[in-house]
């Protein structure tokens, strides 16, 4: 086939390419949306602000793998003590109760006020405290959820097993 | 307006390139702020001991024989519950969240375990300075051994103490 016969060809062959080709084609994204709304939908549906990315709350990782129960929560951070999401005591940012803060026999009345409330709902309160909190104010938050009612404590833990 | 014989022209498509373009950038600023847990829960019960109601001296005594207990200060542990055991489990070093003996702790309570095979409850009792992280370490490691592979319940009902 000499070259001249071989170039027509190809023209040709190109001609025929760009008639089938739609003439304005647009992106196709409609699958990628669908991905990226599924895996957005997945995110905001396990992401928790009140854990992640709080660097004043960081659980303690230890082997367990037990049974999960609802009830009311309290967070004792590092910079103060929330109920429900509710900020109940401003600590001094490494878990000790700032002056001026009352305290009695039965722990933390502000808190015990917050809590009795919830007791009458549940007898069992879900309990996340930052892993460098000392045990004093954990036990004043026990002290308190004991006065208002509580029993039955559940400490929210990163399990490692 | 219909067309005769052809389709009917429904006009230009959904423009879905703002609503991607607002995902595309939700995604990564999602992934880079999230960190994945997988958390659970550990049960425990408070009795709320204070100097109100404090038990005497001869009261606690007795108790420390029969009673499965651990307390944790600044010098490391102390099990309570057998005689024949040292109570004592000293930290290696300082005392901080890593230098605590937990394997030491592990196998007293083992041995606490087959001399009060029927009880479920231990009294956790630490001083108001150690850090909750150690607290949950010592609660976890009482509630089941797993030193042989399997899991072997130990105490899973902790009763934490606390001092006013």
């Amino acid at each position: 086939m000499n070259p001249d016969t071989r170039k027509t060809a190809r023209a040709r062959r190109q001609r025929r390419l760009q008639r089938r080709l739609p003439t304005n084609p647009y992106l196709q994204i409609t699958s990628m949306t669908d991905m990226f709304t599924l895996i957005l939908a997945f995110l905001l549906t396990f992401y928790d602000p009140s854990i992640v990315g709080a660097p004043s709350l960081v659980l303690p990782a230890v082997p367990v793998n037990a049974e999960e129960k609802p009830g009311p929560r309290i967070d004792v951070r590092s910079d103060g003590i929330v109920v429900d999401g509710v900020l109940v005591v401003t600590l001094d940012g490494h878990g000790g109760l700032r002056p001026g803060v009352e305290r009695d026999a039965e722990g933390i009345p502000a808190v015990r006020e917050a809590l009795s409330a919830r007791a009458r709902d549940s007898a069992t309160l879900l309990v996340a405290c930052d892993k460098s909190a000392p045990y004093g104010i954990v036990g004043d938050v026990l002290a308190s959820a004991h006065a208002a009612g509580f029993d039955d404590y559940r400490f929210v833990v990163e399990s490692t097993r | 307006m219909a067309r005769r014989g052809g389709l009917e022209d429904t006009g230009p498509g959904l423009d879905l390139i703002p609503m991607l373009s607002v995902v595309v950038h939700l995604v990564p600023m999602l992934l880079l702020s999230v960190r994945f847990l997988a958390l659970s829960q550990i049960g425990a019960r408070g009795p709320v001991i204070s100097a109100l109601d404090a038990p005497d001296a001869g009261s606690l005594a007795d108790q420390s024989k029969r009673v499965v207990s651990v307390e944790i200060d600044e010098k490391g542990f102390l099990v309570g519950g057998s005689p024949g055991l040292d109570p004592r489990i000293p930290c290696a070093g300082d005392c901080s969240p890593s230098t605590y003996d937990l394997a030491a702790l592990g196998k007293a309570l083992r041995t606490l375990k087959e001399e009060h095979p029927d009880e479920r409850r231990v009294v956790i009792a630490p001083t108001s300075t150690v850090p909750f992280e150690v607290v949950a370490a010592v609660m976890a490691a009482a509630r089941s051994d797993w030193s042989t592979g399997k899991e072997q319940v130990l105490f899973p009902e902790p009763l934490l103490a606390v001092r006013q």
